[in-house]
């Protein structure tokens, strides 16, 4: 019922109000830039996170070596 | 049994809003039928009506309006008081964005998407934004682009930056534009600063350019495909764009009234006193408070747990009277702009898609405070016009009156030539009587005003 092919040249049901060709391309190439940040900002959440764990796991081995067996 | 369908639904194939023995429904059509189960199975419906941001629904078992098409008819949770996006102060118009695209990203964790991103789709409950039009899911396929971008932008992004960088008052063109601000328009309105933006110069300026340039064009959608990480940088940057805009409230002349009035405290407590004796003596189910200024006298009623609107021509006292109700949580307060001399009309196809002022009335109860001097002296309303309007669409009125003598209007009359012979209480209380009978009326501790409790013939 819904068609499969979404990249056929008249956008699919159910959209029913006209997205406006204009608006499809500025958004495509906006996208391009956003989807940038949007992964750039994962990345570098995902940077921060690994140092963050490294050095907490150093402190921890080295507080652990002061400690009487 | 007969049904009458809204006169504002009509645009959408896959169903539509109907009134039955006063209760209002909504048709699924078959049509929407894929779209509608996912979304109740998905687990979206759920996680959006418990989050506040869709309006709840009951499948119901009532014969079908238009049973070729039918699929099912659900009842929707009914919304005490409809408003439209042009009755809003830009934080409302803010909160419904952000709302808006709030729901978009909780609806890609579930494989959907928001198919139009219309602000006539968002109305105002218990003092927060909600969707009201729940055929607004459709499934989200990767590589499609955001059917409904266009409309956010319009919609939404346009008033919020024209409010924000040109003039509180551009929220007017919502009005005249149906389908939001134009874009081109905007762009030409909007200080070339803003070009300076990432957000604005690409979602208004280059949309604009982008929307004229393919304008006549036929284009090959094939090439154009938008991945789901680029579908999140787009709302992500939308997100942005709208929380960037602000609106710093300057002293404007309304928003600092009561510094600036003529009462002193004893008097503004008796007021305070009778104005809630008289709403307890009419035991009111809702209340509209005409020129409410910042809502004051409004949450007399609205603390009392009266669903009230709170309503002032002024953006600014409208803007604090907002900020107020959403700081202390309130449920029972709308606060919405309008102008009592051109109130918002009919509007839309047949003029009759969006519902003028007053047809949304009557209402029990109608607080006309510190405000009959405003209409018929700075506005030039005689007695007679007033209160055939306030009868038409309040039961009974809270009204007070302000002499002449009163230094509120001898302020007004102090630029111009004093034609109002017939401003006098007697002329008020004759007039009024023509089309309600007085019940009640109290002078003012400390003040020449007297307030009036009325009931409508």
């Amino acid at each position: 019922m819904l068609p499969v092919d979404v990249y056929s040249h008249s956008l699919t049901v159910p959209a029913y109000i006209d997205p406006g060709t204009g608006s499809l391309i500025i958004q495509v190439l906006i996208g391009v830039l956003a989807g940038a940040a949007v992964a750039a900002k994962v990345y570098w959440t995902r940077i921060k996170g690994f140092f963050r764990n490294l050095f907490s796991n150093r402190s921890h081995r080295t507080e652990n070596d002061d400690k009487p067996s | 049994m007969t049904s009458r369908v809204d006169s504002g639904s009509f645009r959408d194939p896959n169903g539509f809003v109907f009134w039955q023995d006063g209760s209002l429904y909504r048709q699924v059509n078959t049509s929407y039928e894929d779209n509608y189960e996912h979304l109740m199975e998905s687990g979206l419906y759920e996680v959006l009506v418990t989050r506040g941001l869709l309006v709840p629904h009951e499948e119901v078992n009532i014969q079908f309006p238009q049973p070729q098409l039918a699929h099912k008819v659900i009842r929707p949770e009914l919304i005490p008081f409809i408003s439209y996006p042009y009755e809003w102060c830009f934080s409302q118009l803010k909160d419904a964005a952000l709302t808006t695209l709030e729901i978009q990203k909780a609806c890609l964790d579930f494989g959907m998407s928001l198919k139009d991103c219309s602000a006539y789709n968002v109305q105002f409950r218990k003092g927060k934004p909600v969707l009201i039009d729940t055929l607004s899911f459709e499934r989200y396929h990767e590589g499609q682009p955001w059917v409904a971008y266009r409309q956010f932008c319009q919609h939404f992004l346009a008033p919020l930056a024209l409010m924000s960088h040109k003039d509180i008052r551009l929220n007017q063109l919502l009005r005249v534009y149906i389908d939001g601000i134009p874009l081109d328009l905007t762009s030409s309105l909007l200080p070339v600063h803003t070009r300076l933006t990432f957000s604005l110069l690409s979602h208004i300026h280059l949309h604009a350019r982008s929307q004229k340039r393919f304008a006549e064009k036929t284009v090959d959608m094939k090439r154009y495909k938008l991945s789901r990480v680029s579908f999140l940088g787009i709302v992500n940057s939308l997100e942005s764009a709208i929380r960037k805009q602000k609106w710093q409230l300057g002293s404007t002349g309304w928003a600092n009234y009561y510094q600036d009035t003529n009462y002193s405290l004893d008097a503004l407590a008796h007021k305070r006193q009778t104005v809630a004796e008289f709403i307890d003596r009419i035991d009111p189910s809702s209340v509209w408070d005409l020129g409410a200024n910042v809502g004051m006298f409004s949450r007399i009623a609205s603390d009392k747990g009266i669903p009230t609107v709170s309503f002032d021509i002024d953006p600014a006292s409208v803007e604090i009277n907002y900020r107020e109700c959403v700081k202390r949580k309130e449920i029972n307060i709308l606060p919405l702009v309008l102008d009592l001399t051109n109130p918002s009309p009919g509007s839309g196809w047949g003029s009759e898609e969006r519902m003028s002022f007053t047809e949304r009335g009557p209402v029990d109860c109608v607080l006309v405070l510190a405000l009959v001097h405003h209409l018929a002296i700075s506005n030039n309303v005689p007695f007679n016009r007033m209160a055939e309007f306030l009868g038409s669409i309040g039961r009974s009125i809270v009204i007070e009156f302000i002499p002449k003598s009163d230094s509120q209007v001898q302020r007004l009359l102090r630029t111009r030539e004093d034609v109002f012979l017939d401003y006098t209480r007697q002329c008020f209380e004759s007039e009024f009587e023509k089309y309600f009978k007085i019940e009640s009326s109290v002078g003012i501790r400390d003040s020449q005003r007297i307030l009036y409790l009325m009931r409508r013939r």
